[in-house]
């Protein structure tokens, strides 16, 4: 308590950068539309404004979302950033996250990051002939045991024929 | 007079073959086509037929000649003949007539009346010319004599011949050709495409915008014409209500030809399909259009005129940055809009931290409007929180923050991060 009424002043932060950082992205929003069970890919340009090289973390909330990029961009420089979206384990419906892509900060003091939010748009649909297919054979497949179960139970001799000829 | 005349006839020339030729004048008021008419004479009802497309404007002649006028004519200083076509004139009891086809327009003949073919002269034939003299319809004043008499209205004299140069616009069969090929071409435009495209991976063609500065775009056509590269006047470029000249920039053969053109598209333009139109027009006025599109993305840009804020305090006390909407003024923070997507502000913050201690990130306030009590304005928490600022396409903002330093806070050079999001709505 001493030291602080000997030094009256608290000096925060004294570095003043007078260049202007700033970041883009491009598309704001991205739309997949993808199978149950497949994945989709799409890109996003990201645009470095600063007049130093810059280290961009890529990152969402969402685990069905993977990114592949360099993760560095030079001075007043872009690069292309690859969006999967992987519904291999998602149902059928619309799912909305955003994706943060953030610059890194090396300066001392109270720093300012900038960063900007991509909108991620999934619709996950289910293939119609895949499904009529699928039906077709679950429910000769239902009507099949049911067949075979009314057989043993009304002449079991019967159903051991049929077997034993399959 | 309400039709073409004959005026000079030369039937006895000293150099017979390619030497004879007639003169015909129309005296009216307006053109006169006479395609297919024909020249009777003693050899032939349709000696010479004139060529498809020829035309006498008014008080223009039509010089018709013998073949080989060209080279053999008695003076070269005659002019040129408009439409030469072997031409057999007697030289005694004779006559020529015009005929439209299906009537004599005018005759003249010459010597013994009664040994002309009818219809070779006209009242009474003159009694003829000299070798190299030509009869001659003579004029009073300026204009030619026609008593329907050839007896009366011509003299045998010295040639002095006129073609479809002289005077008025008359002209010739080799002018009439020209202008049947104009007519029967346009400009074509063989392909229009934008040669930009930022996603190979997306249909069509993606442009993505650049932040704070304009996209350039590049075009090119390929257009043709029948008629040769040079018949291609214009080729312009539209988008909206702007129109750009296309530079040609290779010709791929004699009537196909290579354009090309760039235009500008600001960072605030609005993200959406666009259409731009090529129009290519000839020498004649006709034109062809071709229409192509893009897809103008849209960007999420922001901009800061500092990435650090200075405090300076003492414990008990506030400091205070006061945002501007000047990107100029590094120590007051503005926030500017440099794509074309409207953007709110997620913010989030870290603890400062010194070796001697910490203030907590709850001690920084911040203001969007410099009011610290409104919905624009809030305190500083590690957990993000998504103020609405709207800031609109090319648009600033000013970004205040308010530091209250702790009573207890051991004095020191404090770091911390304040991280800024843009957010669509």
């Amino acid at each position: 308590m001493k030291t602080i009424f000997l030094l009256p002043f608290l000096f925060l932060s004294l570095v003043i950068s007078v260049e202007a950082a700033g970041i883009g992205v491009a598309p704001a929003e991205l739309s997949f539309n993808i199978e149950k069970g497949k994945s989709q890919q799409k890109e996003l340009t990201l645009y470095n404004l600063e007049d130093r090289e810059t280290e961009f973390e890529v990152r969402s909330n969402a685990d069905f979302l993977e990114f592949y990029h360099n993760g560095i961009i030079e001075p007043f420089g872009n690069e292309k950033i690859t969006v999967k979206a992987n519904a291999a384990n998602l149902k059928e419906g619309n799912y909305g996250k955003n994706i943060y892509i953030i610059a890194s900060s090396s300066d001392s003091g109270v720093s300012l990051k900038l960063g900007a939010a991509v909108k991620a748009n999934v619709n996950v649909f289910t293939n119609s002939a895949t499904n009529f297919l699928t039906g077709i054979i679950t429910s000769a497949s239902i009507v099949a045991a049911g067949l075979l179960a009314y057989l043993a139970a009304s002449n079991p001799r019967k159903i051991t024929a049929i077997l034993g000829k399959a | 007079m309400d039709n073409i005349i004959i005026t000079e006839v030369l039937y006895n020339p000293v150099t017979e073959s390619g030497g004879e030729a007639v003169e015909l004048y129309n005296p009216t008021t307006g053109p006169i086509d006479v395609s297919g008419w024909v020249l009777a004479t003693e050899t032939s009802p349709t000696d010479v037929t004139l060529p498809v497309g020829a035309v006498i404007s008014s008080g223009g002649y039509l010089l018709v000649a013998d073949i080989g006028w060209s080279g053999s004519r008695d003076n070269m200083g005659w002019p040129e003949a408009d439409y030469e076509e072997t031409m057999t004139l007697t030289n005694t009891d004779a006559g020529i007539a015009l005929s439209d086809g299906s009537s004599i327009i005018d005759a003249v003949g010459w010597g013994d009346q009664l040994n002309i073919g009818s219809g070779l002269y006209e009242g009474n034939p003159h009694s003829g010319s000299s070798e190299g003299e030509a009869l001659v319809r003579t004029k009073n004043g300026s204009s030619y004599v026609d008593t329907g008499s050839n007896l009366n209205d011509f003299t045998a004299a010295a040639p002095d011949f006129h073609n479809s140069s002289f005077g008025s616009n008359a002209f010739s069969s080799t002018e009439i050709t020209i202008v049947a090929v104009v007519e029967g071409s346009f400009p074509v435009i063989n392909s229009f495409g934008i040669l930009t495209d930022d996603d190979d991976s997306a249909e069509g063609n993606q442009i993505n915008p650049v932040p704070k500065r304009n996209k350039t775009v590049e075009v090119e056509s390929v257009v043709s014409h029948d008629n040769g590269n040079d018949y291609v006047d214009t080729v312009v470029l539209n988008i909206g209500s702007s129109s750009i000249g296309m530079a040609k920039q290779l010709e791929l053969n004699s009537t196909a030809s290579l354009y090309k053109a760039n235009f500008s598209m600001g960072y605030y333009d609005a993200a959406g399909n666009y259409s731009i139109t090529v129009t290519a027009t000839d020498n004649s006025g006709f034109s062809a259009n071709a229409s192509a599109g893009f897809d103008y993305s849209s960007l999420i840009a922001m901009e800061i005129d500092t990435t650090n804020v200075q405090f300076s305090a003492m414990p008990s006390k506030s400091s205070e940055v006061i945002g501007d909407a000047d990107e100029s003024t590094a120590a007051n923070t503005t926030i500017a809009n440099i794509g074309n997507s409207v953007f709110d502000i997620e913010l989030s913050a870290t603890n400062l931290s010194s070796i001697g201690g910490i203030i907590d990130v709850g001690n920084i306030q911040y203001t969007f409007n410099g009011d610290y009590n409104n919905s624009l304005a809030g305190t500083l928490s590690y957990l993000p929180q998504i103020k609405q600022v709207g800031i609109g396409t090319a648009s600033k903002q000013p970004l205040s923050f308010k530091l209250s330093i702790p009573t207890a806070t051991v004095p020191g050079n404090y770091s911390g991060t304040i991280t800024l999001i843009a957010v669509k709505p």
